[in-house]
């Protein structure tokens, strides 16, 4: 324990450049994942036969084991001379990223109640004005959680990002194991761990604000 | 705008769900669809807004076909009230109801008056309710607001399918009643579904009685009552249904004018003789009604106690013919006058015209 101090204080300048590294891998994956996943999601909901095969080929992605992932992304990425670094990482985490995003998406938008979705045909609105008045905003909610899910998910699996020299949290983690000093593996699992349930307490406050108020009452 | 609906079937799959029906909806009034669950009554409904396509047949408005009107635009004349009330969770009152107001592009201002309006119309305060959530709101209040919002961008025709459904019986009478009054002043086309044979008695113009698929009947709500085609349709309409009508029908669409009535101050006995009907009405001098007498009991008086015999008995135009019929039954008359607010003789409820075929 003792080791444990002494090492984040002496280290605190790499920890939090790590850290920065770390968030900045979720940072720059997250909005891609959003954009690409959500509206995956709504594009594919009113389609089962295609959801279905899009949320299988997602599924695989996420089978894929990361180190493997990573190594297929700098293979790919070789070419373009981005083959280390911070490129490859964002993208497999995309990629890790898209299942839950695009699932919850799906899943939201099918799971309206037919009903309402019936009451804005009948009065006339067209498909678009339905998708962005009735069912995005029913659907907020759910979307968020698959949001939060991704990004805790996304936590976990930068660490990876270390391996190819993208820096990260996995820093520590990795490093610490190859070299058995156990302060720094702590400090490396303390801050992934704290980082993620500092994201998903955050994720779920801004769920919290997002979600119409009409959805939140519980009935007077 | 009539509508009509000629030779249309619906088939879901090998399932025939409305199996050749031909109706003629008409302009400005309610026709009642009734039938068991499962007969086709919404499928019906929602082929008339194109939500189903029919699989043969056709739809006219106005004599024009259905497949010559734009989808979107037909839906926004047409308000829909859904059997679920569908109203969207995640809006306010106010929301709800602007949603086709606001399609149609009105401005804020014409649709803030407009929703005002429909809730008093329904008889919702607007200012309790109109930031209230569905969720926050009961199931007759929801309904209500569903009404208002199928009424919003003032459609010239209204789909209603089981509105009152899930209302208490006390309430669902209170609304019934709100919604005669609110069809007296809008005048729609009005088609109207329900389970409730005394809802469609009480509501329809006319009525059209469903079968798995197919009409029994239909025809004006009194023909039905006096003529069931079937032993389906005399079942579905009970024993007591003429008797029941009466409850629903209001005295002032069954004024009599041909009644005599005299100035009690210039009443001399030839006079009295000379009018036909078998009653006379004694007026005040500022032809205020003061009351009635037989012929016969004319003959027995004479003029002076004319003023301490009369019978005050009367009835309003908005009591009902049940109000009329009781008066009679119970003084054993066959006429009751029906006085205005400024007690001025509108004209008599004859005992003939009560049980008489509209
Ligand atoms: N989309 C559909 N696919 C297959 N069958 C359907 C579909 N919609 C309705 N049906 C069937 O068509 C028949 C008529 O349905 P409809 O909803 O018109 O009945 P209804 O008269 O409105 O009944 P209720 O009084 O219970 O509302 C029913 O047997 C129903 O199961
Ligand atoms: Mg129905």
């Amino acid at each position: 324990m003792e080791n444990f101090i002494k090492y984040i204080t002496r280290n605190y300048e790499i920890i939090i450049k790590e850290l920065l590294n770390h968030l900045s891998i979720i940072g720059i994956a997250l909005p891609f994942a959003v954009i690409i996943g959500v509206s995956v999601g709504i594009i594919i909901a009113g389609k089962p036969k295609i959801s279905k095969i899009i949320i299988y080929i997602s599924g695989m992605f996420m089978t894929i084991p990361s180190p493997a992932l990573f190594g297929i992304m700098i293979i790919l990425l070789a070419p373009f001379n981005a083959g280390l670094g911070k490129p490859p990482a964002v993208i497999a985490l995309i990629i890790y990223s898209l299942l839950p995003m695009i699932r919850n998406t799906v899943n939201a938008v099918n799971s309206l109640d037919h009903n309402i979705i019936e009451a804005a045909e009948g009065m006339g609105m067209k498909n678009y004005q339905i998708l962005i008045k009735i069912r995005i905003p029913l659907a907020l909610p759910l979307i968020m959680s698959g949001i939060r899910s991704s990004v805790v998910m996304g936590v976990g699996v930068a660490t990876i990002g270390y391996y190819i020299a993208a820096g990260g949290l996995g820093y520590f983690i990795f490093a610490g194991l190859s070299r058995s000093r156990f302060e720094m593996i702590l400090t490396g699992v303390i801050l992934t761990a704290a980082l993620g349930i500092f994201l998903n307490y955050f994720i779920l406050k801004l769920e919290d604000i997002i979600t119409p108020k009409g959805l939140k009452i519980s009935g007077e | 705008m009539p509508i009509k609906l000629k030779n249309l079937t619906k088939k879901f799959g090998d399932y025939t769900a409305v199996n050749n029906i031909t109706l003629s909806i008409e302009d400005s009034k309610i026709t009642v669809l009734i039938g068991p669950s499962g007969c086709g009554k919404t499928t019906t409904l929602k082929m008339i807004n194109g939500l189903i396509k029919r699989t043969e047949g056709n739809i006219f408005f106005n004599e024009i076909s259905i497949d010559k009107i734009n989808p979107i635009d037909l839906r926004r004349r047409i308000g829909y009230v859904i059997q679920e009330i569908g109203l969207f969770p995640h809006m306010n009152v106010y929301q709800n109801i602007a949603v086709v107001p606001k399609l149609l592009g009105w401005k804020e201002n014409k649709i803030k008056n407009r929703i005002n309006e429909l809730l008093e119309l329904v008889n919702l305060n607007p200012e309790e309710n109109i930031f209230k959530y569905p969720k926050q709101l009961s199931g007759g209040q929801k309904q209500r607001v569903g009404v208002a919002r199928a009424l919003a961008a003032d459609p010239e025709i209204l789909l209603m399918d089981e509105p009152f459904g899930a209302i208490d019986p006390i309430n669902r009478e209170k609304l019934q009643d709100a919604f005669i009054d609110i069809q007296e002043k809008i005048k729609k086309t009005i088609v109207f579904v329900t389970h409730d044979i005394r809802e469609a008695i009480k509501l329809g113009d006319s009525i059209s009685v469903f079968n798995t698929g197919k009409i029994e009947q239909s025809g004006k709500t009194f023909e039905i009552i006096k003529k069931p085609k079937n032993k389906f349709v005399s079942n579905l309409i009970g024993n007591h249904a003429e008797i029941n009508t009466l409850e629903f029908r209001k005295a002032e669409n069954s004024i009599d004018k041909d009644f005599s009535a005299v100035k009690i101050n210039a009443s001399d006995t030839n006079l009295l003789k000379e009018q036909k009907n078998s009653y006379v009405i004694f007026l005040d001098d500022n032809n205020n009604f003061l009351g009635i007498l037989s012929k016969e009991k004319i003959s027995q008086l004479s003029t002076e106690n004319y003023l301490n015999n009369l019978k005050t008995y009367f009835i309003t135009p908005d009591s009902t013919l049940l109000d009329a019929a009781g008066i009679m039954l119970s003084k054993g008359i066959n006429t009751v006058p029906v006085i205005s607010a400024e007690k001025k003789v509108l004209g008599v409820i004859k005992y003939e015209t009560i049980f008489q075929e509209e």
